[in-house]
């Protein structure tokens, strides 16, 4: 699993590539931790799922924990351009209601808090 | 007359049943297949030949020889390249007398309703059938799906790919057969089902409320929630606060684990769906999730998500079986001296005797296990006995002496529970299981032994021995203590 952080008016863009499961979750966390640390003022993030081939639960756990520390200081995580795969695992295990889901990252970038 | 059912034929949507046979796939509860078996008893027909292709173990193995329906199976096979129809060509004379021919998936969807008394109504073929008169049902490609005919020209021009005739009126027979030529098709036929839309059909299992059929050896605690209309079938473990339905059909030997919510879908035999999960309106075969709606599968990677029951070889089993032997060392030293002074007592006292029972230990090795059979009347002696798990110390020996697993599975006995340990994937005969867990010596809950067989193979880990441990001899201790007031020696 890589992963690459941008900013974007004003917001956090990560952009996750491979699988984030098991195995990438420790990198995904300590790079997001690093990222957060560092711009203290971002406060919203979206994670870009485009080229995410798959997530799974602890995928899900890791992404649940950092919308909490993002919750915490105000802000929200939008997860867009979900694929197929990614996108059932976000329906049956109800995170679907936890995230906002957008079809493209422009949206939820746009898109009002 | 015959019938000649295959099975082996390629089916579009049977690629995405995560590799099980199309022809076990569950329609309203039951095997495609065993609704055919059941419309051959419903025509009279006897003879059967089931025609192979992939999956010829677990076809074979379900259907055996046909005792169960009262019929008669042959089992041929044929290549999947081949012609369907280059079997009934290979001899031609058999089917002089009639054929019922099935060479897809088809499902004989029922007309009438029952009868009034509940037993469905006898269809027999038309005793003087018209030269040439067939039923027939094809395929969008014009190849036959199903057949059925008592014209030796007829069958004849069937298994010569000329059969050009045109279809009688299944209706005669108060039956339609349906081909389930997608996805969406098996998907709706099931709900159609489940809902009760289509009359004269027998549901399977035992009743479980008004809509709900629930099979035998299905554990279902109070606080999940039932909402029919629902098929459960045999051997599933439901686990608590599970919402079940309503319009669901779920298999044999399903395994739903806690607070996941099932409604509109239909889960395929030995498949477990993970904890916590909200699954709408899907087909579900094993980690395979499918849109009935377009057909699409979804694999799911995650066993903790949904799952296969299949239990792969573990490296932890190596771990699982030297902590198992040292403890059962430990517990037998710890527990013999006891046990000699209780035993000799009881002995004394005529409070009960060691029954021994033919079992199947380690490497399937049958051996003489003794179980404890105390009086009916359970003294204080024999209570304590109990509380403090000395009826177990025999097994706890043997587990020590390395023929039995300290914790896993109820031993099985080899010829009552041999179709269990032929579906079973790893066996681990042990002292203590889920079956000594529950509560000291009650034979009430032999019925769960095999969803409980099948969870723990699919659960079996370090902690869960420790827990089945803990939970045997605390809670037989506990048990002992909370009513051993009162009662004689």
């Amino acid at each position: 699993m890589n992963m690459r952080m941008e900013i974007r008016n004003g917001k956090g863009v990560a952009t996750v590539n491979g699988p984030l499961n098991a195995a990438g979750v420790d990198t995904f966390r300590e790079q997001m931790q690093k990222w957060m640390a560092e711009h203290e003022t971002i406060e919203q993030i979206v994670l870009d799922a485009g080229e995410m081939d798959y997530i799974d639960s602890a995928g899900l756990g890791v992404l649940i924990a950092l919308l909490k520390r993002v919750t915490e200081r105000g802000g929200d995580i939008r997860i867009a351009r979900l694929g197929n795969k990614a996108r059932m695992v976000f329906e049956i295990t109800r995170a679907f209601k936890i995230f906002e889901i957008f079809d493209t990252v422009e949206e939820a970038l746009g898109a009002e808090a | 007359m015959k019938a000649v059912f295959h099975t082996g034929l390629a089916v579009d949507w049977g690629d995405a049943l995560d590799g099980r046979p199309w022809c076990l796939a569950s329609v309203g509860g039951k095997p495609l297949v065993e609704h055919w078996l059941e419309w051959a008893v419903h025509l009279g027909i006897e003879d059967i030949r089931l025609v192979l292709g992939d999956g010829a173990d677990e076809i074979e193995g379900f259907c055996g020889d046909g005792s169960r329906w009262g019929l008669h199976i042959a089992y041929g096979f044929l290549r999947q390249t081949s012609d369907p129809e280059v079997y009934l060509r290979r001899s031609p004379r058999q089917w002089e007398e009639g054929l019922l021919y099935i060479a897809g998936p088809v499902f004989p969807r029922r007309l009438r309703a029952q009868a009034a008394d509940g037993d469905p109504i006898p269809i027999p073929l038309p005793s003087a059938p018209g030269a040439g008169a067939a039923w027939l049902l094809r395929k969008a490609e014009g190849r036959i799906a199903c057949f059925l005919s008592r014209d030796a020209d007829a069958v004849s021009a069937l298994a010569n790919g000329v059969c050009n005739t045109a279809s009688e009126p299944w209706t005669a027979f108060d039956l339609e057969p349906v081909l389930l030529d997608d996805i969406r098709a098996y998907y709706e036929m099931n709900m159609r089902l489940v809902r009760g839309e289509i009359a004269r059909y027998v549901r399977p299992g035992f009743g479980g409320g008004e809509g709900a059929c629930i099979g035998s050896n299905v554990i279902i605690p109070l606080s999940a929630e039932l909402r029919p209309p629902l098929i459960i079938g045999d051997n599933c473990r439901i686990h608590p606060m599970a919402v079940i339905g309503p319009d669901v059909v779920i298999g044999n030997g399903v395994i739903v684990d806690r607070q996941t919510e099932l409604t509109g879908s239909v889960v395929l035999d030995d498949t477990y769906l993970g904890r916590n999960l909200e699954i709408r309106n899907r087909v579900v075969a094993g980690a395979r999730l499918i849109d009935p709606s377009d057909g699409t599968p979804v694999d799911i990677a995650d066993p903790w998500l949904l799952a296969p029951l299949e239990a792969p070889a573990r490296a932890s089993d190596l771990l699982r079986a030297v902590g198992g032997w040292v403890a059962a060392v430990v517990l037998t030293l710890v527990q013999a001296l006891p046990f000699c002074l209780f035993y000799l007592a009881l002995r004394a006292f005529g409070k009960g005797r060691f029954q021994f029972s033919p079992r199947l230990a380690v490497r399937a090795r049958v051996r003489s296990l003794p179980y404890w059979l105390p009086p009916v009347d359970s003294s204080r002696l024999n209570r304590a006995f109990a509380g403090l798990s000395l009826d177990l110390f025999p097994l706890i020996a043997l587990a020590a002496m390395g023929r039995l697993w300290l914790c896993g599975h109820a031993p099985l006995h080899p010829e009552r529970d041999a179709n269990l340990r032929r579906r079973l994937r790893r066996y681990y005969p042990a002292a203590f299981g889920y079956h000594t867990a529950r509560t000291a010596g009650n034979d009430a809950f032999s019925s769960a032994v095999t969803a409980d067989a099948f969870y723990y193979e699919r659960y079996r880990s370090a902690i869960e021995d420790l827990r089945i441990l803990c939970r045997t001899l605390f809670g037989r201790l506990l048990a002992c203590m909370t009513t051993s007031s009162g009662g004689a020696l």
